[in-house]
């Protein structure tokens, strides 16, 4: 079997229903028996691949983000930004988009985000006569704040595969996850100016303070999980757990959370993790399959007899993983192209952290396009619109998230700087 | 191996794998697998070696699995990582076992050492080919350890692994263990005070950086194992089993240059810049002889038979 | 709230093996919360060790690490069976529903058939009688492989009941890879039994 029959394989499976993990594991599975490996061998490397300090982080941030929603965090935050901007003409759309900046700290995924947030936001904004398909098309956008901004899932799924280190891609995501939100806010300022009618809440310095005093065990909330990890006190691995217990003495505090929800929300975030760790474990056989047939070393010679334009490089790896990002899921996206593009970024000098901060980026921009993107079920299910609605709602925002895309591709300084100030 | 010749003994040749979890640029691998690859190459044993360095294959752990599986042919691996399945073997790795690269050769070319890895290869299906030299690993912190009473306070990292904190307990150092990839950030931090390595990875990974001294403590003779697949080497012919075994005992001793030579080369930089302050007047008696003492009363069985071994056959 | 979003038990399935899949999948919860508040409990017990003079250990590190790959293989079969697992569901999109029936037991014959070959791997390794041992907690590699090995092989019994007694998934929203914290959208149904 070679391994361009293999891939054909996957792919076939893959678009006839077969689950990733598994249309990826069978295949892999037959070259493996055909190549002469042990019997075991399979199972070995599949459950090697789980097993990963680094790894660790991902159902510890899920759990910080169930446990965060269960805690009431959004709806906290939601109310002290709405009374610290309801004034402003089209404040919701703002407030939209500092929802998910505040609640990005605690989250690492944009369907998290897009349910969780968007549940409160978009009825909102509908009451006060924001049309749906503006509320669902900037819930959607902003959601991507979510997981760029870390903790972030798929940065440490990236981490893990690329070898670099979680803590400097995630300072890396600092900068790009503002400039995505300035560039929303740059968007909502334009379209308000259109919309003279929404301004309506009255500002009031009681309302602020007693949002304040609600939301200010929110605000801590980064200051341990970001300040811990950028400081180098912690891993991400153990801001993650830290991050856990934090938000579970905070549920507990404000009386949102009982004992008895904690088993249930252990198991929706085992169950969540195990469907990430299954196609981990599938694609680090794949893998090891591409590296002993030395795949990754051929594609990169082979594109750089091409060309050696980094610009050229960049410009493909955007538009692959776009395309990529809007058919499969980000994690399996991730594990499937990483290890094939991130040789030949590298032999063009483009750094690893960045070119991670390149790939989340893209992937979470496909979260909002069709057939696949996520975010677009999502908010078509909380929302009861058809997801063509929500598309169509979702699709003037692509311009202001592509826009900070090129950006963050062609200025590696917007990502490299932080981590690089703080010795990362 | 997933070459095509299954014969047993016969002469087609054979593409056997070789993997490790060095960098392109270790000694290692420039001074050792890439050797091996181009002796067995210019010879006509028919034995291609394709070398897949970097964990290509897969971390220490697993690629040791993979190898007594028959899944990797031909690996390196540190004798501590062995031990969790074969424990003698960690004694190789005993502080104060040697004092010198000399001193560990004398013992791997004993007989002692043979009937230790035929035992190896009993149990656990995994055959030595050879020894190669890792270096002398040596403190770093922000002052001198010359004594063992210079570690009171600190907290340094030692591997994860039972040999290595024995180690630490044997040298009287509190051992933290951090992950490897970890030591930087966490000396950066304080969380903890020092750490210790061979001088090539402490360049390697920028720990001059963050720690002002390194005591040349030369606290643990590091050696590496070249392991090969027992099944591999079974399906070898004669010929092409004393091909490689020749190819990778005949690397040993460039490997080994190759090694010193870098630890000299930096630690002469490193004296002649000021970047790191080498410590030279360690109280080396004092340490060896606490730890002598520490594993004649802590080994038991088979790995204390094995320390008493190294330490006869060096004469002590 | 939709009531859509979950599969629902086609209407042929035994009531007893309806019984039994409730107990597995009670199993697999309830093991699966466990292993999380393992890993939680022992990266918490590292950062502790490390910020106060308590002692720390070789294994805690090692166990969170099987607590996480038993974890992912442990709860296969439960993914499998609430049609969880991530999956390119576009071709439900395209074709009538003959075709996506055909298409879908096509799908579970395949996770059958690599599950079954998967779940013999891992018995070959339970069964081996490996000497080899974790580096840092001595686990014998055999027992590291058990929770996988059944992992999978109940993950291999449900694609069975899926071709034989199928269950519709109409309405499913595919969302299980990512961290879906909304009700309406990851419907609860028995899991708060656990
Ligand atoms: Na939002
Ligand atoms: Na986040």
């Amino acid at each position: 079997m070679s391994v361009a029959v293999l891939g054909i394989a996957i792919a076939v499976l893959i678009a006839l229903r077969v689950p990733i993990a598994f249309a990826i594991l069978g295949p892999c599975l037959l070259y493996m028996w055909s190549h002469d490996q042990s019997v075991g061998f399979a199972m070995r490397t599949a459950t090697n691949g789980v097993n990963s300090w680094p790894l660790l982080a991902v159902p510890l941030f899920i759990l910080v983000g169930f446990l965060a929603t269960r805690a009431g965090i959004a709806e906290r935050v939601f109310a002290l930004i709405l009374s610290l901007v309801g004034r402003v003409r089209g404040a919701l759309g703002y407030v939209n988009i500092g929802v998910s900046l505040g609640f990005s700290w605690m989250n690492g995924s944009a369907l998290a985000d897009a349910a969780g947030v968007g549940s409160i936001e978009i009825p909102h904004m509908q009451k006060k006569g924001y049309p749906t398909k503006f509320a669902v098309g900037l819930t959607a956008a902003s959601s991507v704040v979510g997981p760029i901004m870390p903790p972030s899932i798929p940065a440490v799924v990236f981490a893990s595969v690329a070898i670099v280190s979680t803590s400097a891609l995630f300072a890396a995501a600092i900068v790009p996850a503002l400039l995505i939100c300035v560039a929303l806010a740059v968007y909502v300022f334009f379209w308000a100016r259109g919309h003279e009618e929404l301004r309506s809440e009255e500002f009031s310095w009681r309302e602020v303070r007693s949002t304040l005093v609600g939301g200010l065990g929110a605000l801590f909330a980064p200051v341990i999980i970001l300040g811990g990890i950028l400081g180098g006190y912690f891993t991400p691995t153990e801001a993650a757990a830290v991050g856990a217990v934090y938000m579970l003495l905070l549920g507990f505090l404000y009386r949102s959370l009982k004992l008895r929800d904690l088993p249930k929300v252990f198991a929706d975030t085992a169950a969540t993790t195990a469907a990430i760790m299954v196609i981990l474990g599938a694609s680090s056989l794949l893998g090891w399959i591409l590296a002993r047939e030395q795949v990754p070393q051929n594609v990169a010679s082979a594109f750089l007899e091409l060309t050696d334009s980094t610009f050229v490089f960049l410009i493909i790896v955007n538009l692959l993983l776009l395309v990529l990002g809007a058919v499969i899921e980000p994690t399996s996206a991730l594990v499937i192209s990483v290890p094939v593009l991130l040789p030949v970024a590298t032999q063009l000098g483009v750094d690893p952290v960045h070119f991670g901060v390149i790939v989340v980026l893209n992937l979470m921009i496909g979260l909002m396009t069709p057939p696949i993107g996520g975010v677009l079920f999502v908010l078509s299910s909380v929302t009861k619109t058809p997801v063509s609605t929500v598309f169509s709602g979702v699709a003037p925002f692509l311009v202001p998230l592509l826009a900070v895309l090129l950006i963050v591709t062609f200025v590696p300084a917007l990502s490299l700087w932080l981590p690089t100030l703080l010795g990362l | 191996g997933d070459d095509d010749s299954g014969g047993s003994g016969g002469d087609e040749s054979v593409t056997l794998s070789f993997a490790n979890s060095y960098p392109d640029e270790h000694p290692h691998n420039q001074c050792g697998a890439m050797v091996v690859q181009e002796t067995l190459a210019d010879g006509d044993s028919g034995v291609e070696i394709e070398v897949f360095s970097n964990s290509q294959l897969g971390p220490d752990a697993e690629r040791f699995t993979s190898v007594a599986s028959g899944d990797i042919d031909i690996d390196i691996q540190g004798s501590s990582a062995i031990s969790a399945s074969f424990e003698e073997i960690g004694a190789m790795d005993a502080a104060y076992a040697f004092a010198d690269a000399d001193e560990l050769f004398t013992f791997v070319d004993t007989d002692e050492f043979d009937a230790m890895a035929e035992r190896l290869l009993e149990e656990t299906g995994v055959r030595v080919l050879d020894v190669w030299y890792f270096g002398m690993r040596q403190f770093t912190a922000n002052q001198p350890i010359r004594t063992p009473d210079d570690f009171d306070g600190l907290r340094m990292r030692f591997p994860d692994s039972p040999q290595y904190l024995m180690n630490a307990e044997a040298l009287g150092a509190e051992a933290t263990p951090v992950a490897f990839e970890e030591v930087f950030l966490a000396l950066q931090q304080g969380t903890i005070d020092g750490q210790e390595n061979p001088v090539p990875t402490i360049q390697d990974m920028n720990f001059t950086e963050v720690q002002s001294h390194v005591s040349l403590t030369g606290h643990q003779v590091g050696s590496v194992m070249a392991i090969i697949s027992e099944e591999s080497w079974q399906s070898l012919s004669s010929d092409q089993q004393e091909a490689v075994q020749a190819a990778i005992s005949d690397a040993r001793e460039g490997d080994r240059q190759c090694v010193e030579e870098a630890e000299n080369d930096i630690l002469a930089e490193w004296e002649e810049s000021g970047t790191m302050t080498v410590v030279d007047d360690v109280d080396l008696d004092t340490f060896s002889e606490q730890a002598e003492t520490f594993f004649n009363e802590n080994y038991e069985g088979a790995q204390l038979e094995l320390y008493q071994a190294i330490r006869e056959s060096v004469g002590s | 709230m939709p009531e859509t979003t979950r599969p629902r038990v086609a209407l042929q399935r035994p009531r007893w093996l309806v019984r039994v899949l409730r107990g597995v999948e009670l199993a697999e919860l309830t093991l699966g919360a466990v292993l999380l508040a393992t890993i939680l409990v022992l990266v918490v017990l590292q950062v502790v060790t490390r910020i106060t003079p308590l002692d720390s250990n070789v294994w805690n590190g090692e166990i969170a690490k099987y607590a996480l790959v038993w974890l992912a293989f442990g709860m296969s079969g439960y993914l499998l069976g609430r049609d969880e697992h991530i999956t390119l569901d576009v071709i439900d999109k395209v074709l009538p529903p003959l075709g996506r029936r055909l298409v879908q037991a096509f799908a579970m014959l395949v996770v059958a058939a690599t599950c079954g070959l998967f779940a013999y791997e891992g018995w070959d390794l339970v069964s081996s009688g490996s000497p080899i041992k974790s580096p840092a907690a001595g686990i014998p590699l055999p027992w590291i492989y058990v929770i996988p090995t059944i992992g999978i092989a109940l993950t291999a019994v449900r694609a069975v009941l899926e071709v034989v007694f199928p269950t519709s998934h109409e309405g499913v929203v595919h969302v299980a890879g990512e961290a879906i914290a909304d009700e309406s959208v990851h419907q609860p149904d028995d899991r708060s039994a656990v």
